[in-house]
């Protein structure tokens, strides 16, 4: 059975009787807490079974399809999103990609009887160096007995258990981990104290805590895959994790862009509108141009999960790293176009301020920015060789009408892809030929993205080995930052041209959609010059045309005032008719 | 990259190649490469591991999981598991 649309369950965030409103978000922001009323519609809704395989008696098949369930939650509050259900999802992959039968299931029926499954793997005198961990675990005769300390751990509390990566034996390698599974009913003797909260400017409703271990005895049968696997598995069941989560927060951008077009329209500054301004409408314009480019990249993504697992370690880490960034640019852009209402944290825009620190949480939290880099370096020399020799294109990756079957999680690999199948859109002759045919203006961006290729592609052949290793130079994330953007400026032209006959995409529904997208995109092209690589790319194209801001700011203006949201794909929101604003308007002036 | 593929390589060329990518890593002559050292102690971290997988898959054109490297600690024994691993089909 289809399970009831969110957007009708939480219905009109500014209206003041529905489930969740834009006020009692702010308020249990302040009280720290997550709204109560939308925790237990979440949990009577379902959220937890939508984190478990079909195959396992959840309702997981598609992850896009997930994606566009959960993407209500997150358009109104991201930290809803993530402490009351996401933060059991990167839990839980760890168990589909690893778990034998018996804690599949186990978990599988916790998650759909409504529990929560803290993930404890962080300690921050470590950061995301996995085989820096300390917290460790011993094995005796009653069981596995662990000391130590897990820190920044959402709902380690609360949640009923938790899935431990703890150090199991050996000088630290990639083989001296393992994942426990830590049932709080099923313990032995020793403690753990799981009391101490830490306070948070961001995602402040989320119940972060720590975790200290004093001799707890688990069962010796807790483990999640064999032992010594817990690294192989982190980086493999992240990689569904990396791919879902940026696709989830593009939904608090989608909603303050929103937002700020109906400040905008309201706010009279020097006798006319803010939207009046050309530089208002430009800031707008670039936020959709970077929730557009991040959606791209990030659905991308998540397809790319089904139709090409071999591909995701690099293009996840790519979307984690370039999604969230443009995610933040775009909330700090609108940030502006708020002016001075930003600081004044009144109920009609104050919402704007909490998901900007939410946000801002986003690129550090599971997997940071610069560990994501760092895991597209080593791929980089391979990665270069198999772009250079092409591959096939496949249209699936960037249409969202396509069906996805659950996924294969054993296909996950730590490799680099046999292609890639962002890239390879920027090499595609029929997506060139119908840019030049349909949009000839845009000809000179498309030859800059294919001459950055080859920029990139010869930097990464002159890459000396002992630059990939952990010691790495300053060079080479600055090619793993560029074959990132590589990645989403492929992204934007496949969804593109996938999109530009599907009644849901921006794409179609606008010509300038594709124009502000690769503007947007092209922007990240200003390099610091790098010694070795010349002046580190090439020039960036002409500012932002006047012409094309205006007609996508309409374009804007016509998707919200239709009750659409506003990422790569244009489906309806419950939010204030804008026809409503437009009365009332009509009636004050 | 020269594909050389993996029914065709003995242990012995696979060993000889390894131990020259290692040198290059550590940027010492090969021969100074001892092929029963841990790779850990030749300087190689499991960050490498993932460079020296692909490098592998596109010279002996076979599939490779980077744990492998991760489960033979020394060039000798890399290179016996490699040489026993099927061609792929790409």
């Amino acid at each position: 059975m289809t399970p009831a649309d969110l957007e009708q369950v939480f219905g009109d965030p500014t209206a003041p009787d529905a489930l969740l409103t834009h006020h009692a978000i702010l308020a249990a922001d302040r009280r720290r807490e997550l709204v109560p009323d939308a925790e237990s519609a979440l949990t009577h809704w379902g959220f937890g079974a939508e984190f478990v395989p079909a195959s396992l008696g959840g309702r997981w098949v598609s992850s896009e399809d997930l994606v566009r369930r959960i993407l209500p939650v997150f358009r109104r509050d991201p930290a809803l999103g993530l402490g009351q259900g996401v933060t059991s999802l990167m839990a839980a992959v760890n168990v589909w990609v690893a778990g034998d039968e018996r804690v599949r299931h186990d978990v599988a029926a916790a998650l759909i009887g409504g529990e929560r499954i803290a993930t404890g793997f962080h300690e921050l005198a470590h950061g995301n160096d996995l085989l820096g961990n300390e917290c460790a675990a011993t094995l005796g005769p009653d069981g596995w007995t662990i000391t130590g300390r897990k820190e920044v751990i959402n709902n380690i509390d609360r949640a009923e258990s938790a899935l431990l990566f703890v150090h199991t034996g050996g000088e630290p390698s990639a083989r001296a981990f393992s994942l426990l599974h830590w049932r709080k009913d099923r313990t032995g003797s020793g403690a753990a104290d799981t009391g101490y909260r830490f306070e948070t400017a961001g995602m402040r409703g989320c119940q972060i805590g720590a975790v200290t271990f004093d001799r707890l005895v688990v069962g010796a049968d807790r483990f999640v895959g064999e032992p010594g696997a817990a690294v192989s598995t982190a980086l493999r069941a992240f990689q569904v994790t990396r791919a879902v989560l940026p696709a989830l927060t593009n939904g608090a951008l989608d909603s303050a862009t929103r937002l700020a077009l109906d400040y905008a329209r309201r706010r009279d500054l020097y006798g006319s509108t803010v939207w009046q301004l050309p530089h208002a409408r430009h800031l707008l314009v670039r936020a959709w141009g970077a929730l557009l480019v991040s959606d791209a990249l990030a659905r991308a993504g998540v397809r790319l999960l089904h139709r090409h697992p071999d591909e995701t370690f690099l293009a996840t880490a790519a979307a984690k790293y370039l999604a969230p960034a443009l995610m933040n640019a775009g909330m700090a852009d609108l940030s502006t176009l708020f002016g001075s209402s930003f600081y004044a944290v009144e109920d009609e825009y104050g919402i704007f301020e909490k998901w900007l620190r939410d946000l801002i949480v986003v690129p550090i939290g599971h997997a940071g920015s610069v560990a994501c880099l760092l895991s597209l370096v080593p791929g980089l020399p391979t990665w270069a060789r198999r772009v250079a020799r092409g591959g096939s294109y496949d249209g699936a990756v960037f249409d969202g009408r396509g069906e996805l079957g659950e996924l294969d999680f054993g296909a996950l690999g730590l490799g680099v892809g046999r292609q890639d199948s962002l890239v390879i859109a920027l090499q595609d002759k029929a997506i060139t030929e119908a840019v030049r045919s349909e949009q000839p203006a845009l000809v000179p961006i498309l030859e800059l993205w294919q001459g950055e290729l080859t920029a990139v592609l010869s930097g990464v052949r002159e890459l000396a080995p002992n630059e990939l290793g952990s010691d790495v130079s300053p060079r080479a994330m600055e090619l793993a930052r560029r074959a990132a953007g590589l990645m989403a400026a492929g992204a934007v032209l496949g969804t593109w041209f996938e999109g530009r006959d599907d009644p849901a995409s921006p794409f179609a529904a606008t010509g300038d959609a594709l124009a502000v997208a690769l503007l947007r995109v092209t922007e990240l092209l200003s390099h610091v010059p790098v010694a070795g690589l010349g002046d580190g790319g090439p020039e960036r194209p002409a500012t932002w045309p006047q012409e094309v801001c205006d007609r996508a700011a309409r374009a804007v203006e016509r998707t919200v005032d239709a009750g659409l949201c506003l990422g790569t794909e244009q489906g309806p929101i419950s939010w204030k008719r804008p026809s409503a604003f437009t009365t009332e308007r009509e009636q004050r002036d | 990259m020269t594909d050389i593929r993996s029914d065709e390589v003995s242990g012995d060329t696979l060993r000889e190649w390894l131990r020259e990518r290692v040198a290059a890593y550590g940027d010492v002559p090969a021969g100074g490469v001892d092929v029963d050292a841990q790779l850990t102690d030749l300087g190689l971290d499991s960050v490498y591991a993932l460079t020296l997988c692909g490098d592998i898959e596109d010279t002996f054109g076979i599939d490779l999981d980077p744990s492998v490297i991760w489960d033979h600690g020394t060039i000798r024994e890399l290179a016996d598991a490699l040489a026993g691993m099927p061609a792929s089909n790409q």
